[in-house]
């Protein structure tokens, strides 16, 4: 099956991405494909580039980039939250004078991006309310 | 993208107004989904139906509720709110208090609503 998800939640606000991402990882070993993860509201945080974790602790934005990585994963900020939160990739940054911040691995985009998800995934899967 | 698929959605909104931009950013999600000309509804349930009492303002903070913005739906083609009757009675409202061109069903209809579109989203 085609999955999206769509991430609310920060990585330390509540559970939901934690377990965006476990489910993400259960379902590509299980032979199913991530079409798209879209990042919305405070999940924009996932893609802070500039956290730092005490040695003991995992970073979510490096799991997400990680798995991108390996399976050619889509993994869409969506850019008014991020704008909201003071995410920005390097293209936003210039244009709305700020700091970059955005992990590698991750772009901006709109809400475009989350309704194509909705119509080319077999499901979409939502977390972090 | 696509424009020749479209799909029924059901927004499900539960959720109260007064949590920062989520009311203002749960919309922009159903603005888009209809500005990509998908067929859009929403059903107020649980706390959401708190999102519908009319004359509502937001004290000057960013927590406009959705009630503030909803003229802008039928801008849209979004122009079927359903709120459920027995979230209302357990809160004490009463229809008549909320804003106006909502239609007023109950949880077996809603349900009926539900299995009936394509895509159930939360907000």
């Amino acid at each position: 099956m085609k999955f999206s998800l769509v991430v609310h939640a920060a990585p330390r606000s509540s559970q939901g991405a934690t377990s965006a991402y476990r489910f993400a990882c259960a379902a590509l070993d299980n032979g199913h494909s991530i079409y798209r993860v879209f990042f919305y509201e405070d999940g924009v945080f996932n893609g802070n580039e500039q956290s730092i974790n005490p040695q003991d602790e995992t970073s979510l934005p490096s799991q997400w980039q990680a798995l991108a990585d390996k399976y050619d994963i889509d993994l869409v900020v969506c850019i008014s939250s991020a704008a909201r939160r003071g995410i920005f990739d390097a293209g936003e940054a210039k244009r709305q004078q700020r700091q970059v911040n955005l992990a590698p691995g991750f772009e901006i985009s709109g809400l475009g991006q989350y309704v194509d998800a909705q119509l080319n995934s077999d499901r979409l899967v939502s977390f972090g309310y | 993208m696509e424009q020749a698929v479209q799909k029924s959605f059901l927004a499900i909104c539960s959720r109260s107004p007064g949590r920062g931009s989520a009311a203002r950013e749960g919309l922009d999600m159903l603005l888009a989904t209809a500005s990509f000309g998908q067929q859009v509804q929403l059903l107020f349930c649980g706390d959401g139906v708190y999102q519908l009492l009319s004359g509502q303002g937001d004290a000057g903070g960013n927590n406009k509720p959705l009630s503030a913005s909803l003229d802008a739906l039928p801008l849209y083609d979004i122009d079927q709110l359903y709120v459920e009757v027995e979230s209302l009675v357990e809160r004490g409202l009463e229809a008549q208090a909320l804003m106006d061109n909502v239609t007023v069903l109950d949880s077996a209809a809603a349900a009926v609503l539900l299995h009936n579109c394509d895509k159930v989203i939360s907000l």
